[in-house]
């Protein structure tokens, strides 16, 4: 194993540890959110994280087909916040 | 040499996805939360999918990368804007503020 | 014609996030708590269909502003600095996409 890609090794876990410690505060958001829609940014910064580290676990498998979950997390992420938003419109016209 | 590229790109990317998750805790407006949510998580991503590209070298990771940039970035905004209108709509505290600085504000709810 | 119009907008609109991210980023990290905030309203003179949609992405990316609502007849959006004192600026910057695009599409 050469130099270079024993860096590029060390460098994505080191990514993968970073996205790993920044999952504590979107999660503490959620937790402490004062109302719903909060919580549901919260939710969407936690989606990108997970987002980053598919990603670095492609870097550090070198397995090109793992980009397809990446794709269908992405458009779980997209439209999920939107089914949450039409459930709020929704919760206000009933009452 | 090309890996040396790669690591930096993901260490930055990670880094700035750190700040986009600090500034989630720190800010105190469901407003500047939607700012960071939207810029700076995108910033972050961009930086990852460009990343991945000069390490494969390939068309499949091109195209991919491309569809999954443009679902999450083209989106993002969308997604902010329903989220703001519905929190706008229920009457969430702190987002209910009547625009300034004009006075043509009673066609839009 | 217009592959080449969605590839150039492309490529601009990954600039935009790259510029807006790095201002959200920096000011983050000098320890802003986010509190003064304005809602602006922003009238265009654009025409219904792609060209709204685009420039209500658009505002969306340009540092510091962020589109929330448009009115039934799409003329007028309203948006919201995140500081007071960007005011000039973004309207210096929308006026500049707003010619932009109404000459490219």
């Amino acid at each position: 194993m050469t130099n270079a890609e024993l860096f590029l090794e060390y460098a994505a876990l080191i990514a993968l540890y970073i996205f790993s410690i920044s999952l504590i505060f979107p999660f503490l958001r959620l937790f402490r959110g004062p109302t719903l829609p909060d919580r549901v940014v919260a939710l969407d910064q936690i989606g990108v994280i997970i987002v980053g580290m598919m990603v670095c676990d492609v870097v550090y498998t070198r397995e090109k087909l793992l980009l397809d979950v990446v794709l269908v997390v992405a458009f779980i992420l997209a439209f999920g916040s939107m089914i949450i938003a039409r459930y709020l419109y929704k919760q206000n016209k009933d009452q | 040499m090309m890996e040396y590229i790669v690591g930096a790109i993901l260490l930055i990317s990670a880094i700035v996805v750190f700040i986009a998750s600090v500034g989630i805790w720190r800010f105190k407006n469901l407003y500047a939360r939607m700012h960071v949510v939207t810029k700076v998580s995108s910033l972050g991503l961009l930086l990852l999918l460009i990343g991945v590209n000069p390490l494969f070298l390939d068309w499949f990771v091109l195209f991919e990368s491309a569809i999954v940039f443009g679902v999450l970035v083209f989106l993002s905004p969308v997604a902010a804007h329903v989220i703001a209108r519905a929190a706008r709509s229920i009457g969430t505290p702190g987002t209910t503020d009547e625009p300034e600085g004009k006075d043509t504000s009673d066609n839009l709810k | 014609m217009k592959p080449l119009y969605f590839l150039y907008f492309f490529i601009y609109y990954g600039f935009k996030v790259a510029e807006s991210g790095l201002a959200i980023a920096l000011q983050v990290v000098r320890g802003s708590r986010g509190e003064d905030g304005m809602l602006i309203e922003y009238q265009s003179t654009l025409k219904k269909g792609w060209r709204v949609v685009l420039l209500f992405n658009l505002i969306s990316m340009t540092p510091g502003s962020m589109s929330i609502d448009i009115n039934q007849e799409g003329n007028t959006i309203l948006v919201h600095l995140l500081n007071r004192s960007d005011h000039k600026d973004f309207l210096k910057v929308t006026g500049k996409i707003e010619t932009l695009l109404s000459k490219a599409l």
